[in-house]
């Protein structure tokens, strides 16, 4: 985006001048110092508490929009216990529309197997 | 008659071709135009800034420092583990001067790709130089016996931020 920016000399802004705002109800990118540098300008906005719950929905709702998903896979209620790797493969193969060479262990990964830190913040 | 190469031809054409006109140039139409817009947007949210920085009512910042040939986002209060021996004793403070960004809730401040060294200033202090976990080199060759173990482990330098300030006004 700052590619596209090197050659601005004249603010941005989001669709300008609407009715009865100012400009400071917009958020605006101007270059400031010489063009050495851009200020944005971006007011906080209070985002209204209900548009931040879940969306309401039913149970019958959910399955049914997963239905119409077409989604190959009928998630199971329990916990999922597999006495081959093949059929977990298979599981996870169609899970996450991929083929089977994702979810077999190669000697790579072995290889790649991270140690744990001995320390936060490393 | 005179025969030209093309190359030379194509090369003269070009030297004596006048620059046809643009879209752009034919678009010339009566649109009234705010001559003073563009300055007044500028002065509008410079101004809003900066009253924000003069009386200190913006909230607490960030900024995105360049350390080490790695970008750090950095606030007050933050610890960095810099991958590196830095010549500065435990306890010293220094002061990270190249700032990419910085930035409140309400503006940020994008550099080019600095920012000034006279507007934002960030310190640090040096709280702990250490070593990250231990690396083993393992090296093998078939049929000779020939087995080597090497360690090492790399060097760390914990910076805890001590606070990033806007020095003055923009355009000041």
């Amino acid at each position: 985006m700052l590619r596209t920016w090197s050659l601005l000399r004249r603010p941005v802004c989001q669709l300008l001048q609407r009715q009865n705002k100012s400009t400071l109800d917009h958020d605006c990118v101007v270059p400031a110092e010489n063009d050495r540098m851009y200020v944005a300008w971006h007011p906080e906005r209070d985002i209204p508490y209900e548009h931040t719950k879940p969306i309401s929905a039913t149970r019958r709702e959910i399955t049914a929009a997963a239905m119409n998903d077409s989604t190959p896979l009928n998630l199971p209620k329990g916990k999922l216990v597999f006495n081959n790797i093949r059929n977990e493969v298979e599981y996870l193969k169609r899970l996450t529309y991929t083929n089977k060479h994702r979810w077999f262990t190669q000697p790579k990964d072995r290889r790649l197997k991270r140690r744990a830190h001995d320390r936060d913040g490393l | 008659m005179l025969r030209v190469l093309p190359s030379v031809a194509r090369s003269l054409a070009s030297s004596l071709s006048v620059r046809p006109l643009t879209s752009k140039a034919q678009a010339v139409t009566g649109e009234i135009v705010d001559q003073n817009r563009e300055s007044r947007v500028i002065k509008t949210v410079l101004g809003a800034v900066n009253d924000q920085i003069e009386k200190g009512t913006h909230s607490r910042l960030f900024a995105v420092i360049y350390l080490h040939g790695k970008q750090f986002k950095v606030t007050a209060e933050d610890i960095i583990a810099v991958n590196t021996v830095m010549p500065v004793g435990i306890g010293e403070t220094i002061r990270l001067n190249k700032i990419l960004l910085a930035a409140s809730t309400d503006f940020t401040l994008i550099g080019r790709p600095l920012l000034d060294q006279d507007l934002v200033r960030v310190y640090a202090t040096v709280i702990e130089r250490t070593l990250g976990h231990e690396y083993r080199i393992f090296k093998f060759r078939q049929r000779t016996r020939y087995q080597r173990s090497y360690f090492y482990r790399q060097n760390y330098t914990m910076l805890r931020i001590n606070g990033i300030e806007i020095a003055r006004p923009i355009d000041q």
